[in-house]
Parts: C-alpha cells; sequence; structure tokens
C-alpha cells in the first residue's frame, strides 16, 4: 500500500494512485487474466478514471525515451495498456471476457514483452 | 441501419467496385469450378499423409521472423509434426539461428554422434536463446553456429572419425523480406521467391523490416489445417462469429455480409482478398481516441492514404481495411495501414492443427504508440477468440458422416482455391 512518502505514480497522477498496485502489470497474459476475474462495474469505474486522463497520460510519458522510463512513468504506461486491456470489455462485449469464444485456458497467449525499458534513478 | 440520406447512400455505394457491389468474383476467374466440393479431403486419414508427402515436405514453410534473430548466436527452436518421417513417426525438432558471420541457418536438431536432441528448449516456450556453441547434453559433442562439428570428447577414441562430416544435418532456408522459411525437401524443386511470387511482388515495398511483433496467441485445436485456414480467408463469417467484437465495424448497410472488395487467385494455391470497413460505423470512444492517433489496425478512418504502405489495396477500393494473403501452403499474411497480422497453421494430425495468430505494428518511437497499438491488439486477440471456437465444431460436423459436400458461395473463393490446390497436388 502506497503512503504519501511512497507514491507508485507521478504526483500529478494522485487521482490515480488507488489503481498503481493491482491494475499495473507487466505482461498481457497477466492483464487479460486480471481483466476476466473483475466484475463489469470494476471495469467500468477503471475506464471512467482513467480514459479522461490519457491525452495527460501519454503527453506525460512521451516526454521519455521508450528506452528509458523511469518507474513511475513506466507505471502509467502499463496502465495505458490495462486500459486498452479493458476497453472492448467495458465498449463493445459489456462483459468482462468476450462472450462465444475459444476455452480462456487452452488459448496461450505469447507475446513478447512490452517493448519498453525500466530505468532506476 | 445507415447513418446517411439516401442520396449520400446512393453515391457511396457507386464508389465500391463491382465485385463487392454486382457483379460476382467467379465472373473473373470463368474456369474454376464452382460446384461442391467432397469433404474428405478435411477427413481422410491416408490423404493428410499424401499432403505431408507431397506438399509439407517438399515446400518452403515460414518459421519465423528475422527479428526473433537479432545477434550471431541467437537462435529458436521449432517442432513440425507435418514433416515427421512416417506416420507414426515422433515428430522432428529444427534450429533455426544466426550464425557467428550473422547468415541465417536451420538445422535438425539431431546431434550426429547417436541422434539425440541438442538443443532442449522446449519449443513451447518460444523465446529466443543466444549459444556460442550448441553443445550436446548427452556426450558433450560441441556444433558451431554454422553448424559444423567443433569439438568431439575423447575424439581420439573413435574409428577414423571425420568431424567435417558429421555436422548438424541442414535444411534449406531462406528469407524474404524478414520471412524466414525452411525447405527439408534435399533439392527444393524451385526457390522460396518463385514459391511465393505473386505475394512478393506485390507487397516487395511493403515495410516489412521495420514492423515488429507486438502480439502472439497459439491453441491447438482439433480441426484439419485446411479448414482451419478457411475461417479466416473469407467474411461470410464475420457478421455472425464477430458479432460481440466487431458488431458493426465490417458488416454495415453497404456491404451487409462482409464481401470481398477484390480477390486475386493465383498460381499453386496462392490467393489475396481484400476487405472494407463500414463507413455507416461509428467507434466507440477510445477506439476514435485511437484512431485520431493514426494506430488502428484497420485504420480506413483514419485518412491515412497508405503511401507508407505500398502494396496494399491492389486496387485502391475505398474504404479500405487490410488484404489476406494466402501465401500456400499454410500461412496468412495480412498487411494493413500500420502493420500486419497474420496466421500460421501446423498440422499434426487430419484433425489436429497447431494455430499461432499474431499482429505487428511499425516499430514504436514513443511510449504512447505501444498504448494506441495495444487496442488493436486486444481486440484482435479476442476476435481470434470467436474465430477459433468454431474449428472444432466444423471438424465434429465434417467426420459426422452427415454431410458429402460443402457448398461454397462466391465470396469464399479463397477456401476453393485452397481445396482445389491441395486436391491437385495430392492426385498429380
Amino acid at each position: 500500500m502506497s503512503t504519501a512518502a511512497t507514491t507508485l505514480l507521478p504526483p500529478e497522477f494522485a487521482d490515480l494512485e488507488r489503481y498503481a498496485n493491482d491494475w499495473v502489470l507487466d505482461t498481457e497474459q497477466a492483464r487479460n487474466q486480471f481483466r476476466v476475474r473483475q466484475p463489469l462495474a470494476a471495469l467500468d469505474d477503471f475506464y471512467h478514471a482513467i480514459f479522461p486522463r490519457m491525452d495527460a497520460l501519454c503527453e506525460y510519458i512521451d516526454r521519455y525515451s521508450i528506452d528509458g522510463l523511469p518507474r513511475p512513468a513506466a507505471r502509467l504506461l502499463q496502465l495505458g495498456l490495462m486500459l486498452m486491456e479493458v476497453v472492448p470489455a467495458v465498449e463493445i462485449y459489456r462483459a468482462p471476457d468476450v462472450p462465444n469464444a475459444f476455452e480462456f485456458q487452452r488459448f496461450k497467449i505469447i507475446s513478447p514483452a512490452d517493448p519498453f525499458t525500466i530505468i532506476d534513478p | 441501419m445507415s447513418n446517411h440520406s439516401t442520396e449520400a447512400f446512393e453515391a457511396l455505394k457507386q464508389r465500391l467496385p463491382d465485385w463487392a457491389n454486382r457483379r460476382p468474383i467467379a465472373e473473373r476467374y470463368p474456369d474454376m469450378d464452382y460446384g461442391p466440393l467432397p469433404v474428405t479431403p478435411y477427413i481422410c486419414e491416408e490423404f493428410f499423409e499424401q499432403e505431408r508427402a507431397k506438399i509439407f515436405k517438399k515446400m518452403w514453410l515460414y518459421v519465423g521472423r528475422v527479428e526473433r534473430l537479432p545477434k550471431a548466436g541467437d537462435y529458436f527452436t521449432q517442432v513440425i509434426e507435418a514433416v515427421r518421417v512416417n506416420k507414426n513417426s515422433t515428430s522432428p525438432s529444427f534450429i533455426i539461428c544466426r550464425d557467428n558471420n550473422g547468415e541465417i541457418r536451420a538445422f535438425y536438431n539431431t546431434c550426429q554422434h547417436r541422434g539425440t536432441t541438442v538443443c532442449w528448449n522446449n519449443h513451447e516456450t518460444w523465446d529466443t536463446a543466444n549459444r556460442k556453441y550448441f553443445t550436446c547434453r548427452f556426450h558433450g559433442w560441441v556444433y558451431n553456429t554454422d553448424g559444423s562439428l567443433r569439438s568431439v570428447p575423447d575424439e581420439k577414441l573413435f574409428f577414423n572419425l571425420d568431424k567435417t562430416t558429421r555436422g548438424l544435418k541442414p535444411v534449406h532456408c531462406a528469407v524474404w523480406k524478414d520471412f524466414i522459411f525452411i525447405n527439408v525437401d534435399p533439392s527444393p524443386r524451385q526457390t522460396l521467391l518463385e514459391q511465393i511470387k505473386p505475394h512478393a511482388e506485390q507487397l516487395k515495398d511493403f515495410p516489412f523490416e521495420r514492423i515488429r511483433r507486438r502480439g502472439i496467441w497459439t491453441a491447438t485445436v482439433n480441426v484439419n489445417w485446411k479448414a482451419a485456414i478457411d475461417a479466416f480467408q473469407e467474411g461470410y463469417h464475420v457478421g455472425t462469429v464477430h458479432a460481440a467484437t466487431l458488431p458493426e465495424a465490417f458488416c454495415g448497410s453497404l456491404n451487409p455480409y462482409c464481401r470481398p472488395t477484390s480477390a486475386r487467385i493465383f498460381p499453386q494455391g496462392n490467393r489475396s482478398v481484400t476487405f472494407m470497413v463500414s463507413p455507416d460505423f461509428t467507434p466507440p470512444a477510445v477506439e476514435n481516441w485511437v484512431r485520431r492517433r493514426g494506430a488502428s489496425w484497420y485504420a480506413a478512418a483514419s485518412g491515412d492514404s497508405g503511401s507508407e504502405f505500398p502494396g496494399v489495396n491492389p486496387d485502391n477500393d475505398p474504404f479500405y481495411a487490410f488484404d489476406v494473403h494466402g501465401v500456400f501452403p499454410n500461412l496468412l499474411v495480412d498487411p494493413f495501414i500500420g502493420g500486419f497480422y497474420g496466421h500460421e497453421f501446423w498440422p499434426i494430425s487430419v484433425n489436429k492443427t497447431r494455430w499461432i495468430g499474431s499482429i505487428n505494428f511499425l516499430a514504436p518511437q514513443k511510449p504512447s504508440d505501444l498504448i494506441a497499438n495495444e487496442h488493436g491488439k486486444t481486440l484482435l486477440r479476442d476476435a481470434f477468440r470467436e474465430d477459433t471456437v468454431t474449428l472444432e465444431a466444423t471438424q465434429v460436423g465434417l467426420e459426422s458422416g452427415a454431410i458429402e459436400t460443402a457448398v461454397l458461395c462466391d465470396m469464399e473463393i479463397a477456401p476453393r482455391h485452397l481445396y482445389n490446390s491441395v486436391v491437385a497436388l495430392v492426385n498429380g
């Protein structure tokens, strides 16, 4: 749990800090598994909190190179990736997982790691 | 429902090419047989063995892109069931690597001492590893990355061992615009370029080299490899199968059944089909946000003319979405403005196939590019969940004895051409 002394996101994005623990995940597989386990209401809340901030979020992270993001900026990037994982469920399916679909456990996500690098100070 | 006035709608309709609007594709290819297709090739084990012998053991097969092998000593392994020696044999494994001189090579992953598998990367990890040498873990024979045998422990104990004759057995390996192909035929009857010629010509300037893999997904499905391909090479299924993911994006009032706007039939089983987006479609909010950043995987609405992606939309059809290039035998390469997506179909048995789907985008320049691309990646992945769920249900029906022939309509010409080409090769 983050405190004022150990916030996970840049101070400009304190309004999103409540998502910085659980909704920041390192891989597409982790994000997808997380999404399908949430109730739709939780996905809606996340969507409505994050989407209005997306232009500001992108402007912030784009100050850095994709090869050198400080951790707080990288977490913002990952919140953006999580938003995109959540978006179709919220905007289109209105369900956590795509309906009428191939069995979740048999469909393997083998995507390469998200191509950005974190630099620690 | 159209959100255009009648006049505007008629004007839009006039912009559509004949093939999506009035005239059948069959008029362009009058010599094809448009009759029903016996289902035997999808369900018969003997036919499958003939496919393995006459197609998979004789043709160039795509195994991966050069971006998987950035440095000397990088390699990955791949098991290819389709080229196993006999019906009941285990399946050979191949090493695909970049040698210490930077050349891309491929070998049987078989030690030339007593036959053990050299690189034990489980191919299911899908990773690239790196070695200065390949060392067999049974008796420590060491091979250079060019396949030559480097050292043998206690070498003097062998009887006239000529190390130059005991290198890893190579397979023919060729690269076209970063796509790596191998051919297990000791004397391939044609070059890679000859085999893929119509696709290579059309896409010769498409910037594949600047495009990076981002999403990759795989499933082993109890379906014939050709039936699996068919699910991804026609638009007829889109309105039904993708009702949850893409409800109005492709099937609008102008082209309600998602007919292609153009189709091309080439020799040797090759084919390509072009698809459009519905101009009726109003994307939801975040998708609209993504499109404004130019990152949709069917980016017609972004206004990008595609001039940086030469080779797409060969007839310059309006409302262009993407092309489907059927690269015979088992590869689909689907370019769009901004990248390409695609599929591999690896036959395991007559009714089992490993499917691998992917989406690939221009290498990201800035962090927010990753976010914009992730939208299309997620939506396409979920759409593939919808496609793949039809496959086993199809195979069960094909094998049930309840259907002797399949009837394909005009816009299902790609499945028809794949079928005809396979039958011709097997029977020829």
